[in-house]
This record gives C-alpha cells, sequence and structure tokens, in this order.
C-alpha cells in the first residue's frame, strides 16, 4: 500500500520529475517526497485536472519533433489527426473524433480565432517556436468560449510577455526546400509592464515533383507573420494585449520545367493579409475567494485573393468577438461563472469561373450578429467529485434563438483511479465556400445550397487507471465518444461525379471513436507510449448511409523518447499506422481505386541541448510512404475529371531537415 | 588477436570508469528556492557545467546536491558557476547534506 501510494505522490507531485530519491530511508520518503525533486524528465503532455477531458501539449513535447507550425505539433498526439486537403494548395485540416476540423473550435489564449475563411490554411498560421502550449480538449467543452465548440477545442497559448526577459533565435531548413527563421524577444519595463515581439519567415522554394504528374508536391509558400503583446501586471488589475499581421503567398500547381508541353499551365494562387487585434482586461475582486471580473475581445480582418486554375476567390471577412465574464468561488466546493458575449462575422465574397462560355460570377455579403448569455456551475467534492453544469442562450440574427447544454462530470474515488462523462450540444454557422474554397482545386462544380446551421450532440466517457509496476507507474486511458449531428453541411462527393455538392443533411451523420493510450517509463529517461484508435464515421449521401470519404478507420501511434540523465541529448521516434477507408468515385476514364489500404509513416529527432544553443536534427516521413495518385487526371487539369481534392495520405516523401534555436539573455 | 584488443578495450574501459570519482556536493543557495521554477532555472543552467552528473533539488530542506566527477571539477567551480545564473551558493553544514537522518544536535535546536 506504501508502495502505491509512494507512486501517486509522484504522480500528484509536481508534474515534472517522477524519480524517486533511493537515499532517502523508505519511513521519510512519503513525507518528503512531494517536496524532492531530482533532475529527471519533464512530464510533456499532461492531463487536466478539471470535469474536462483535456490534456496539454507543453514546450517540451512541441520540442520532440520540428513543430514548424500548429499543423505539425500534433505528430506525437494519438488523439489529433492532420491531413492534407488537396494536393494543390497545401491547405491541411485537423481531425478531432474523426470528424472534420470545423467542428474544433480553434482560441488563441483563450479567445475564439481563425474562423471562416481563415480555416483552410489556419493551420500554418501559428509558428511552432511561438507557442508555449496547446491544450486539446474533447467532446463537449465549457460553455465559457461560445457555442462552436462541436468536438472539442484546441487552445494556443503563445509564450508570454512577462517570461523571462530575452530573445530567442530559431532557423530551420529541410530537403523539400523549406527555410524558416522565427524570433521572439522580450523586454521587462519596470516590475508591472512587459512586452514582446514575435516574428516569422518563411520560404518554401522546393518545386518537388517526386510522381512526376507534373503538379508541385507543396506549393512555394512565402510567409511572414508579426506579431506584438503587451502586459500590465497590477495588484488587482491585469491587462494582456496585442496586434498581428500575417502576409502570405501559396503558389502552387503546374510548373513549367515540369510540364513542358502542356499549352496553358494550371496555376494555384492564394494572397492572404490578416490582421489581429486582441485585449483583455482583468479585475480582481475579491482575491481570497477567486472573484474577478474579465473583459476580453478580438477583432480580425482576413483578405484572400485565390485562383485555382480559371476559378478564382476573393473574400473579405471581418470578425469582432468580445466577452464579459464573472467569476467566484461561493464556498470552496461551489465556482460560479457567468458572462455574456457578442460576436459579429462580415463576410463579402466574389467568385468568378471562366468556362467556354464566358465569365460566370456570384457574389455575396452575410452579416450575423450573435448576442449571448451563459451560466456554469461547477462543484467541487475535494477532488473525488468535480461536476461542471452550463448553459449559454444566443440569439443569431439570421437563426434566431438557440441554448446550448452542457454538462461534465469527473469521479475519483481512489488517487489511482478517475473517470468522467460528458454531454453538450454545439452549433456552428457554415461559411460553406469560405471555409472550403481550396475545393475549387478540382474539374468538379462546386454546388452550394442555402445552408441551414450546424448542431450536434456529443456525448463522452473516459477513465485513467495509474498501475505500480516495476516500481514505475504504467498509465491507462480509455475513452469512447459519439458524436451525432441533427443539421449539417455535408460536402458530398458522391451523389454526382461531376460535382462537389455542399448541401443540408437529409439523414443520419454520426461519429463513434473509441481510443486506449497507455505509457510506461521503461528505464530512467526513456518513456514510451502507445495508442490505438477506432474511427466510425458515418454520413448520408444521397439518401445512403455511407462511411465519410478520405477517413482512416483506425490509427495506431507508438512514441519512445529518452533524454540523458542531465537532459543534454534528446532521441525522439514516432511511428503511426493510418487505416484505409474509402475513396469516392471520379469521373476520370482511368480505374481509380474505390478504397485506400493502410500506410505507416515514421519520424525521428536527435536534439543537443546546450547552455545558449540547441541544435536538431531530424526526418519526417522515413519510410519513404505517399499516395501515389495525389491529383486525378493532372494530364487534362482543365477537363471535369481533374481533381487535386481526394488526399488521403502522405502528399511529400521522406523529409530531412536540421535546426538551431539560440537563446540570448534568458537564463 | 581479436582477444587481445577486446581484452585491452575491457581494461581500459574499466581503467577510465575506475579512475572517476564521484563524489558529492550539497550546497544552499541564496536567494531561496520557493518553486519548480527556481528548481528548474537553477538544474537547467547548472547541467551544462563541466563534470556534473546529478542534481537534486529540495525546496524542504533549501538544498542542491550535486554530484560530480572530481577529476574534471572541484567545489569551488561548482559554487562559483552559479553566480553565471544569478543565485549564490555556500556549502551546506553537515546537519544539511544529513537532510534524511537529522543528528541530534540539529533536533534539539
Amino acid at each position: 500500500m506504501k508502495r502505491i501510494l509512494t507512486i501517486i505522490v509522484v504522480i500528484q507531485g509536481l508534474l515534472g520529475y517522477g524519480q524517486v530519491v533511493d537515499s532517502l530511508p523508505s519511513d521519510t520518503m512519503l513525507h518528503r517526497l512531494a517536496d524532492v525533486t531530482v533532475v529527471s524528465r519533464h512530464i510533456a503532455t499532461r492531463r487536466v485536472s478539471g470535469a474536462v477531458n483535456g490534456m496539454v501539449i507543453g514546450r517540451e513535447e512541441l520540442f520532440r519533433a520540428a513543430c514548424c507550425n500548429l499543423g505539425e505539433s500534433f505528430t506525437t498526439n494519438p488523439s489529433v489527426d492532420v491531413n492534407y486537403s488537396d494536393a494543390a494548395t497545401g491547405a491541411k485540416q485537423i481531425r478531432l473524433l474523426g470528424l472534420s476540423g470545423t467542428y474544433v473550435q480553434m482560441l488563441t489564449e483563450n479567445l475564439p480565432n481563425f474562423r471562416g475563411a481563415a480555416a483552410p490554411y489556419a493551420l500554418d498560421y501559428v509558428p511552432g517556436p511561438w507557442m508555449s502550449s496547446i491544450q486539446v480538449s474533447k467532446g463537449a467543452s465549457s460553455v465559457r468560449n461560445g457555442y462552436e465548440s462541436i468536438t472539442g477545442q484546441i487552445d494556443v497559448e503563445y509564450l508570454k510577455p512577462d517570461d523571462d526577459q530575452g530573445l530567442t533565435l530559431n532557423v530551420f531548413g529541410s530537403s523539400m526546400g523549406r527555410m524558416e527563421a522565427n524570433a521572439d524577444v522580450n523586454m521587462h519595463m519596470g516590475s508591472r509592464l512587459s512586452t514582446e515581439v514575435l516574428a516569422h519567415f518563411q520560404d518554401d522554394y522546393g518545386h518537388h515533383d517526386v510522381n512526376h504528374d507534373g503538379f508541385m508536391d507543396q506549393p512555394d509558400v512565402r510567409q511572414w507573420n508579426l506579431q506584438n503583446r503587451w502586459k500590465w501586471r497590477g495588484d488587482r488589475y491585469l491587462f494582456h494585449g496585442g496586434l498581428s499581421i500575417i502576409k502570405e503567398n501559396r503558389d502552387g500547381g503546374q510548373k513549367r520545367h515540369a510540364s513542358p508541353a502542356a499549352p496553358h499551365l494550371y496555376k494555384t494562387e492564394v494572397e492572404t493579409d490578416r490582421y489581429e487585434l486582441y485585449m483583455k482586461h482583468a479585475y480582481i475582486l475579491n482575491a481570497e475567494h477567486g472573484t474577478n471580473i474579465a473583459v476580453m475581445g478580438n477583432a480580425s480582418m482576413h483578405l484572400a485573393d485565390a485562383a485555382y486554375g480559371h476559378k478564382e476567390y476573393d473574400v473579405n471577412e471581418k470578425n469582432v468577438y468580445a466577452q464579459m465574464l464573472f467569476e467566484t468561488n461561493l464556498t470552496e466546493r461551489h465556482n460560479l461563472s457567468a458572462g455574456f458575449s457578442l460576436n459579429y462575422d462580415y463576410l463579402r465574397q466574389e467568385a468568378r469561373v471562366q468556362g467556354v462560355q464566358g465569365v460566370q460570377e456570384a457574389r455575396d455579403k452575410s452579416r450575423e450578429t450573435t448576442p449571448g448569455v451563459y451560466m456554469q456551475y461547477t462543484y467541487n467534492l475535494d477532488s473525488r467529485l468535480t461536476a461542471m453544469a452550463g448553459i449559454r442562450a444566443d440569439h443569431s440574427s439570421i437563426y434566431g434563438t438557440f441554448v446550448t447544454p452542457r454538462f461534465h462530470v469527473k469521479i475519483k474515488p481512489y488517487e489511482t483511479f478517475s473517470m468522467r462523462l460528458s454531454a453538450g450540444k454545439g452549433y456552428r454557422t457554415p461559411h460553406a465556400l469560405a471555409e472550403n474554397n481550396n475545393l475549387m482545386a478540382s474539374g468538379r462544380a462546386l454546388v452550394i445550397d442555402d445552408l441551414k446551421q450546424e448542431s450536434a450532440w456529443n456525448y463522452g466517457i473516459s477513465s485513467s487507471v495509474y498501475i505500480p509496476l516495476f516500481g514505475k507507474t504504467l498509465k491507462l486511458n480509455a475513452e469512447y465518444y459519439y458524436t451525432h449531428f441533427s443539421h449539417q453541411a455535408v460536402i458530398d462527393y458522391d451523389t454526382d461525379p461531376s460535382q462537389i455538392h455542399i448541401t443540408n443533411l437529409k439523414g443520419r451523420s454520426y461519429s463513434n471513436t473509441f481510443q486506449v493510450d497507455m505509457s510506461y517509463p521503461i528505464v530512467s529517461g526513456l518513456e514510451i507510449t502507445a495508442a490505438w484508435r477506432w474511427n466510425n464515421v458515418k454520413c448520408t449521401y444521397g439518401g445512403k448511409l455511407m462511411e465519410k470519404p478520405l477517413t482512416s478507420r483506425y490509427k495506431g501511434l507508438v512514441t519512445a523518447s529518452y533524454k540523458t540523465p542531465l537532459g543534454l541529448w534528446q532521441f525522439d521516434a514516432t511511428l503511426q499506422l493510418n487505416g484505409g477507408g474509402r475513396i469516392p468515385a471520379t469521373l476520370s476514364t482511368v480505374a481509380t481505386p474505390k478504397s485506400f489500404h493502410a500506410y505507416e509513416q515514421l519520424s525521428a529527432q536527435v536534439t543537443r541541448w546546450f547552455r545558449h544553443f540547441s541544435v536538431y536534427i531530424g526526418g519526417e516521413n522515413l519510410t519513404g510512404f505517399r499516395q501515389k495518385q495525389t491529383v486525378i487526371n493532372a494530364a487534362d487539369p482543365w477537363s471535369d475529371a481533374f481533381d487535386a481534392t481526394m488526399i488521403w495520405g502522405p502528399v511529400q516523401g521522406t523529409m530531412v531537415y536540421a535546426g538551431v534555436r539560440v537563446n540570448i539573455g534568458r537564463l | 588477436m581479436k582477444k587481445s584488443v577486446l581484452l585491452c578495450a575491457m581494461l581500459l574501459i574499466a581503467a577510465v570508469s575506475m579512475g572517476k570519482s564521484i563524489k558529492t556536493l550539497v550546497v544552499t543557495v541564496t536567494p531561496q528556492m520557493h518553486c519548480s521554477g527556481c528548481e528548474n532555472k537553477i538544474k537547467g543552467n547548472l547541467r551544462f557545467e563541466k563534470g556534473i552528473k546529478k542534481i537534486t533539488t529540495s525546496i524542504a530542506d533549501q538544498t542542491v546536491t550535486v554530484e560530480y566527477d572530481a577529476g574534471k571539477t572541484t567545489p569551488e567551480k561548482i559554487i562559483k558557476a552559479f553566480t553565471k545564473f544569478g543565485y549564490e551558493a555556500k556549502e551546506a553544514s553537515k546537519c544539511k547534506t544529513m537532510k534524511s537522518a537529522p543528528c541530534t544536535k540539529c533536533k534539539e535546536k
């Protein structure tokens, strides 16, 4: 029993350190253990202790792979999948619980971000070296952040202005012709005010066409990204604000040297300018009871001019979000949070298609204002039972009033076992063309119906068990989530192979996912994680309930990470096995497969840490597996059968990279 | 021939490893350690000093225990290294070094 308790204390103590000090006699060990730390490795990913099933991916975890941007930060994570959306634009999307990334609410520093037109390329807008952590919450999340989360939330925390003063530079280069430079510098002006500048430049110049289909495997992306942040820490007042600018050009498609015989080259070009402004004010009314009022908000403008062959799309999107929150601990066991929010979306879009019959043009302007109120109550019985119930009511100027209930409970009868249950509803306004404009890189006609507001219920159950094994702790997690849509904007490839039809759901649409994962420190410094997830995602297309296309039926993952005792060397390897799935029918006269098979991906990295810098070298997709036919009918990109959106696997082969992080001034 | 080479290599490894003299130094630091951030700052910087083998920190005892290779560094050099990242270190008293079983005098105090 003492042995079990010892292990529990280790787990519960400071999250980073788990080694027992051998020199201490066993009778004093238990009392001292929570206070004693040994140079060992930090736990890079940790579970959130509250009622919501969440995990925090720390900076140490992000350093285990290249993590050039948010999209590449989930390589070692079993829960989140990142897939290419098409083979022309380099757009990627997250999948959580087997469903598209649009159903995951993206937040930066607890504020909703990267909605609508920003969605297709959003994963490239957050440079990896800027992030201090990522919180991934699964299932119905808190109602505090709005009604949009359906499968979960991903919240990115940037480096903070009030972190230790200094400058960090990061330079990265890869065999695929990518060069990146990142910098973060912060300064304290007195004890209360601090500021920070985050800068990023990226240039992809590879022009690689490994499968020799005449199309570049990856677009050439040139991105400038700059952010300035300020923080004021008073005794009772806190301010945090900043602004950011992103400028990006991504050019893909056919290149003259790759397609010398083509009379007219098929090109894709997306020029993006994005501006963001955010601020948070918090007033501490009663520190003893944790009573505070916070006013926060952000505003963004997203301008994009896109051309996919003879199809053009221009968008001007503006968003303003404001929120006021009040929180207090009524007693030690009762916490109350209440507030109201206002969301405003403006979207102006123009689409042009140059066909045989001339130019067809469509323009659209839409505005949606959604004020809302929420209340959330949390009961905490000595961390043995945590129950959180929240409800919010919002009124959309387009869809009217709607109510969002969400409920979470966590039971922890023993220190070594916990279980969570959740149920909740989520809603979303679909901006079909803005969110999927990369689907224009296809010869299929893009047909969009008048869409209803999307809504879905999500139910989940998860459990964690800590088992003492050979003096160390085996951590086991299992979880099951079920999501079913009441209304959904369905992307239908199946009913008519000459179209991509975005239409309202007529029938059933659901997702079942079951995941088990375990981690165990085999020897000191070596941590092994293994996970397996089954996805069963189905939707009704043209009256038939079918498997969601281009979605793997399962995913297996094994990661190994070894750090030498003083942490000067770090070795990481990750092996993924992605299950097969369904491919929709196409118009191509060349026989195209109806399904894809399972495939593996291996990545590895070695890092050497020095006092003021670290050097890393690694490789991705080391087994070299890639989808053979990424562009259907690449020989005739102006035909109806052309399609660059049928992507289910890696579009690039093996990539080797190296980088250096230099730290100046920080101790 | 192969056997001789192998034997020589083993003898060399044994000589190198036996030649290492691992010693322990326990110090107290100013300013005091208050949280894991303080501990990480000490461990994160001290680990790059030559000859350091293992670092253990204890907030309860306010000590940093350093195992080092006496052939590569000295207690003076280790104590001086703390100044590089804003700390002052002093060798702990005997009582502090016997943290797991305090002596009778310390108990009486």
